[in-house]
């Protein structure tokens, strides 16, 4: 591998010298104008080079911003997330008993069972919609929803 | 407060069907939240998730066509749905196919 890009280098420099040489044999065997126009091209194209390559840098900063950010926002979703099976398990209790308890008319809070969401839930659940997308983001919204839509306007059954 | 579906069937045009009505809303929205819940558990994990709106209705109403009197859990009894006014609100539901919390847009 190194002796074949000690080849190449060798080659490149070599064929690099032979055409610069052969370019400036030629245009200084040119005429004036000819040279002038020559320059006046040179520096065009240097300038567009330069340009490009600004324009290049500045899309390449953009896309390494965006992906730091990407990669910011998955990991605080990873850390919110690692305690929404709790969460999302203690909602399900809770709804079980409220339903059932709605289903036999009861107020009654029964002892074991989860009955209320807690600030530490709404506070995960919070974190997760902060940073999830898509149709779990939306779920998770409509969690929230269900929950003060179901405590608040349903209190005649809770 | 005693379960309302316990009691007789109330006749189309009865005031006190409002009541029964909300008590089948309460229930409908507590296990839509259980089933959202549910969907969101591979999500929670890690996993490749893709909550499917439609199977999240279907496990709605099969939920509350077999609620019994005893709760869904169970202590056993008959099912709610063997009350009429019940049965004829899981009935509307079902035909429309429409459950608020999962279908609206809440934007």
């Amino acid at each position: 591998m190194k002796g074949r890009f000690l080849d190449g280098l060798a080659l490149g420099l070599l064929l690099g010298f032979a055409i610069s040489t052969g370019s400036l044999w030629l245009i200084d065997s040119t005429q004036g104008v000819v040279r002038e126009s020559f320059y006046d091209h040179l520096t065009h194209f240097f300038t567009l080079t330069a340009a490009g390559l600004a324009l290049w840098g500045v899309s390449r900063q953009i896309q390494s911003n965006v992906e730091l950010a990407e990669h910011h926002r998955k990991a605080k979703l990873d850390a919110a997330r690692s305690s929404l099976p709790i969460v999302l398990s203690n909602i399900h209790e809770m709804s079980e008993a409220r339903c059932d308890a709605i289903s036999r008319g009861n107020k009654t809070r029964p002892e074991d069972k989860h009955w209320e969401i807690t600030d530490f839930e709404l506070s995960t659940l919070r974190s997760c919609i902060e940073h999830a997308e898509g149709i779990e983001k939306d779920l998770m919204q409509q969690i929230i929803r269900v929950i003060k839509c179901s405590l608040l306007v349903g209190e005649g059954w809770n | 407060m005693t379960d309302l579906f316990s009691s007789e069937v109330l006749a189309e045009g009865d005031h006190r069907l409002l009541a029964r009505r909300e008590q089948f809303n309460a229930m409908l929205n507590w296990i839509t939240l259980r089933t959202i819940s549910d969907a969101l558990f591979d999500y929670s994990r890690g996993k490749d998730s893709n909550p499917d709106r439609d199977a999240m209705k279907k496990s709605i109403f099969f939920t509350l066509k077999h609620i019994g009197c005893g709760g869904s859990v169970g202590d056993g009894g008959w099912l709610l749905e063997n009350n009429a006014n019940y049965s004829g609100f899981l009935k509307r539901s079902m035909e429309s196919n429409h459950v608020a919390f999962i279908d609206d847009d809440w934007k």
